[in-house]
């Protein structure tokens, strides 16, 4: 008697161990299941859906649409200026952050708290409300071209060129850098730079040879999320550009709104694509992808 | 005592395997704890300890073995069902709720009524001297102070048994020790059975009323305070709590309570009976029971060439070299020390009493 | 204390800063202005824009269209994606870097892409020019953002909060009822506000899925910036930087009336 209600007591606690250990084995998968089936029905099938629409031949799939924009000079020369005018923006948000974010970080209170707060604010206030501002700056009725009217000579063309693109560019992808630029410099200890003070290094010599190395991080970080971003920019290119210096993402929302060719927005869609997750790739290969998504 | 104070919790052969780990992290224990006991839980970190404790807490399944209070097997419950107290290292104290809230809320959660709860929790913030911060959140509190709000919370319900994770971890010395008192006065008073982990030895001592000494997932002694500290049952035990001098020697057949070491003989006052002849032991004897003596001892005494000695300021640590090169530390008043210098040679002797003679395999 | 190089740098600090505080500025002179949205300086100033802006259908609507769908996309957001946060702190599961890059895609994805892809796949199921598909696409879009903000207020719990919850006699659902809901509440509501923001401002996507049926304020203002140059989109863009600078005003006074008391 008591022996069969040990072994009935023992099959018991057995199979509570084996529920307990599968309920704990699947829990993660039932909360990881309404995620998994959004991402994977609502945005993955609608991407993959133009990725084979780029493959799609009138008999069966092919890569001709991929050969036709690797040959055509014209969609090379697109993709060149997408990539070049996202390196110089890059770098001008560089050479201006650089300064505003180690200012902010070193002057912390007073001055370093103002100008985190406008670069905070220009952050979050509506990129069309400031590319609609640099529309006004540059226009030929707007503040740049009367004043050069007041001075007296006849103002060059500026709004609806590429120069005015990558003005309004900067402008707005600014805030993202200087506020990854401050996310690392925040984090250097201040013990260092007075440490490198107290060995006789000048002011100058303390930011070139200890600072700036510390802060290499937060450039790259900066550098490769604004370098991203101004790959896929479509609205304010759009609005400042002009119709010469064509980007690839005006070239597939032209093709959207015009409804020319499908299978040529959809490859565009997909080398824009690849050569953003090629970026993420490097970074991911030598940083990993938490560092940039940290800040 | 009756029989079921004798036992009143019971690990019975608990065993804590962790996939993919080879060792399991605990390696079938068993305790018996009696009602009011205060027992500690101590080894380093990694012995299995808070295993063990997070496992009477419910928090852990042991792999096998039962846990049985009084009589009844509580595996199955959850840890809410227990009805177990419980003290963190780091406080736990829920940040969104004042002291008064933090110390309430078993209490609500046991469905007491609003005005008990309020008399209740006022009685046991005085008991923890904090009456006058009863509106204060956690933030706003020391760590001391947050550690009595803990303290409060886990009693504040009568609990039967109470569990503490190196409670004092986290606090300052002097603070700890006042704790320390004060965590004991009140176990005593309200009568509470405690189980303490611990890694501080002399946290452990001070304390419990008995030790379970934890080595590497398994208890290699479960004493007293004192016996634990004069008659450790391991080497470990032995060196893991206090200093000691452990001596590699041979048990004398047939002459009870004697060692043969490269010190030369030694006698024990425990006997060495129980050994076999010419079995290796470890003679222990602890470096504040050997004393200076005025001249040579032949048997429980050695000449010693001083090596190294270092002030504590309460006592001095005098480091030497005996017959055979065997090393031999003692700890004497710096008064006594006062003639003592390297290079100089010494005699040093203690008493049978003192001396502790254990298995070498141990 | 400061020799040249602290007064060169804080001066080209000032600059930039002037750089990016004045085009803001400026349009809020724009929205008191008569005439064309793009003359500068405005030939009179009034407050007829602001009028004619809350008068107008064609904008009130596609303001209050943002604000629903913004809301509605948050909420959606934040439903799917809160029990992830919660798998990804509490367990360990096969896959969960490549499930981790999955959820973070539509961060990676440029949005003109996925404007050409929702444009194709929503013209498929016939969800094109709704209110309904503009909230699923930026349902998706804002899934990464509240991801990484539970994700890093889930990792700063104290999860012995809960032991010691349970310790003190509590059950699960109760334990998250009143310890963990309370505890995190504030950082979801974060989470959920930066998934309305995002939605809010999104243009690309909504500018081509949204259609004139479901059209969004920045689908709105784009339009108006191209095509006409009426002075109310200074308004609206007034108003926006208005907005922030208010929550920026609010944030910055809790700030310092919070760290008053820690120097108790």
């Amino acid at each position: 008697m008591a022996t069969s209600r040990m072994y009935a007591e023992d099959n018991f606690k057995a199979s509570r161990q084996f529920w307990h250990g599968a309920i704990r084995a699947a829990r993660p998968w039932i909360l990881l299941l309404p995620v998994l089936t959004v991402i994977i029905v609502l945005f993955l099938v609608p991407l993959l859906g133009i990725l084979r629409l780029s493959i799609q031949g009138e008999d069966g799939y092919s890569l001709a649409s991929y050969a036709t924009f690797f040959t055509d000079s014209f969609h090379l020369a697109v993709l060149g200026r997408t990539l070049g005018v996202a390196l110089i923006v890059t770098l001008g948000c560089l050479i201006l952050g650089y300064p505003v974010a180690y200012v902010a970080a070193r002057y912390a209170g007073g001055l370093g708290t103002a100008l985190l707060l406008i670069v905070t604010m220009s952050f979050w206030t509506s990129f069309l409300a400031r590319t609609y501002a640099w529309m006004v700056i540059l226009g030929s009725q707007g503040l740049i071209s009367n004043l050069a009217r007041a001075l007296g000579f006849e103002p060059p063309q500026i709004l609806f060129t590429g120069l005015a693109s990558n003005i309004g560019m900067i402008h707005i992808m600014l805030p993202f850098m200087v506020l990854a630029l401050f996310a690392v410099m925040q984090r250097i200890d201040r013990t260092l730079l007075r440490a490198s003070e107290g060995l006789g290094a000048t002011r100058f010599q303390t930011f070139r040879r200890v600072f700036l190395p510390l802060s290499v991080p937060g450039m790259i970080n900066g550098c490769a999320m604004v370098y991203i971003v101004c790959l896929g920019f479509y609205v304010t290119p759009e609005l400042l550009g002009g119709p010469r210096d064509q980007l690839i993402a005006r070239q597939i929302g032209s093709q959207i709104e015009q409804l020319l060719d499908w299978r040529e927005a959809a490859t565009m869609a997909a080398v824009l694509l690849a050569v953003t997750l090629v970026i993420y790739a490097v970074y991911d290969f030598f940083f990993g992808l938490d560092r940039l998504w940290r800040s | 005592m009756t029989e079921t104070d004798a036992s009143f919790l019971r690990l019975d052969a608990i065993v804590k395997r962790y996939p993919g780990t080879t060792a399991p992290a605990v390696d079938g224990i068993s305790v018996d704890i009696r009602r009011g006991e205060f027992v500690s839980l101590l080894g380093p970190s990694g012995s299995g300890k808070t295993t063990t404790l997070m496992m009477i807490a419910g928090f852990e399944l042991p792999s096998e073995g039962r846990i049985l209070l009084d009589g009844r097997d509580i595996v199955g419950l959850p840890p809410h069902r227990r009805n177990f107290g419980m003290v963190f290292q780091n406080y736990a104290l829920f940040p969104h709720m004042t002291v008064t809230q933090n110390v309430a809320y078993p209490l609500e959660l046991r469905k007491i009524a609003a005005a008990e709860v309020r008399t209740t929790v006022g009685r046991y913030l005085e008991m923890v001297g904090l009456s006058g911060l009863a509106g204060r959140r956690p933030a706003e509190l020391s760590g001391g102070q947050q550690q009595r709000v803990a303290l409060a919370r886990a009693l504040v319900f009568s609990p039967p048994v109470v569990l503490m994770d190196e409670p004092l971890g986290a606090l300052d010395k002097n603070l700890r020790e006042q704790l320390q008192v004060e965590i004991k006065e009140l176990q005593k008073s309200l009568g509470i059975t405690l189980i303490y982990v611990t890694h501080d030895q002399s946290e452990a001592m001070t304390m419990s009323d008995r030790i379970a000494v934890f080595n590497h997932g398994r208890i290699d002694q479960i004493a007293p305070p004192d016996r634990i500290y004069r008659r450790p049952a391991t080497r470990f035990v032995g060196e893991f709590v206090g200093d000691s001098n452990m001596i590699e020697g041979r048990a004398i057949a047939g002459q009870a309570g004697l060692a043969d070491s490269p010190l030369g003989r030694i006698t024990c006052a425990d006997g060495t009976s129980a050994l076999a002849s010419g079995q290796p032991v470890l003679v222990m004897i602890r470096p504040e029971l050997v004393r200076l003596s005025a001249g040579p001892a032949p048997q429980n005494g050695a000449q010693l060439v001083v090596s190294r000695i270092t002030n504590y300021g309460d006592r001095v640590l005098v480091e030497g070299i005996g017959p055979n090169d065997t090393p031999l530390r003692l700890r004497v008043s710096a008064r006594e020390a006062e003639g003592c210098r390297p290079g100089a040679r010494i005699q040093v002797a203690w008493d049978p009493e003192d001396v502790h003679v254990l298995p070498r395999s141990a | 204390m400061f020799n040249g190089s602290g007064t060169l740098s804080r001066s080209l600090a000032v600059l930039v800063a002037l750089f990016i505080l004045i085009p803001m500025l400026l349009v809020a002179v724009m929205s008191f202005g008569q005439g064309s949205s793009l003359r500068f300086p405005p030939q009179a100033y009034t407050l007829e824009s602001y009028a004619a802006y809350f008068k107008s259908r064609s904008w009130t609507i596609p303001t209050l269209n943002s604000f629903v769908i913004g809301a509605l996309s948050a909420i959606l957001a934040l439903a799917v994606t809160t029990p992830a946060a919660f798998a990804f702190t509490l367990y360990d599961f096969r896959g969960k870097r490549l499930i981790r890059l999955l959820v973070m895609m539509p961060l990676m994805v440029p949005f003109i892409v996925m404007a050409l892809a929702y444009f194709f796949f929503f013209g498929q199921i016939g969800l094109l020019n709704t209110m309904a598909g503009v909230i699923i696409a930026h349902a998706c879009l804002a899934i990464p953002i509240v991801f990484l903000i539970q994700s890093a207020s889930l990792k700063g719990f104290d999860w012995t909060l809960v032991r010691a919850s349970q310790a003190c006699g509590a059950g699960a659902f109760t334990t998250f009822r009143r310890i963990c809901l309370p505890i995190l509440r504030p950082s979801f509501l974060v989470a959920g506000l930066f998934a309305f923001i995002s939605s809010f401002d999104e243009t690309v996507v909504a500018l081509f899925i949204s259609g004139r049926a479901a059209s969004t304020l920045p689908r709105r203002m784009f339009e108006s910036v191209r095509q006409e140059s009426d002075p109310i989109v200074a308004v609206v863009s007034t108003l926006l930087f208005g907005a922030v600078a208010a929550v920026a005003l609010v944030v910055a006074l809790r700030q310092r009336r919070a760290a008053r008391p820690a120097n108790r």
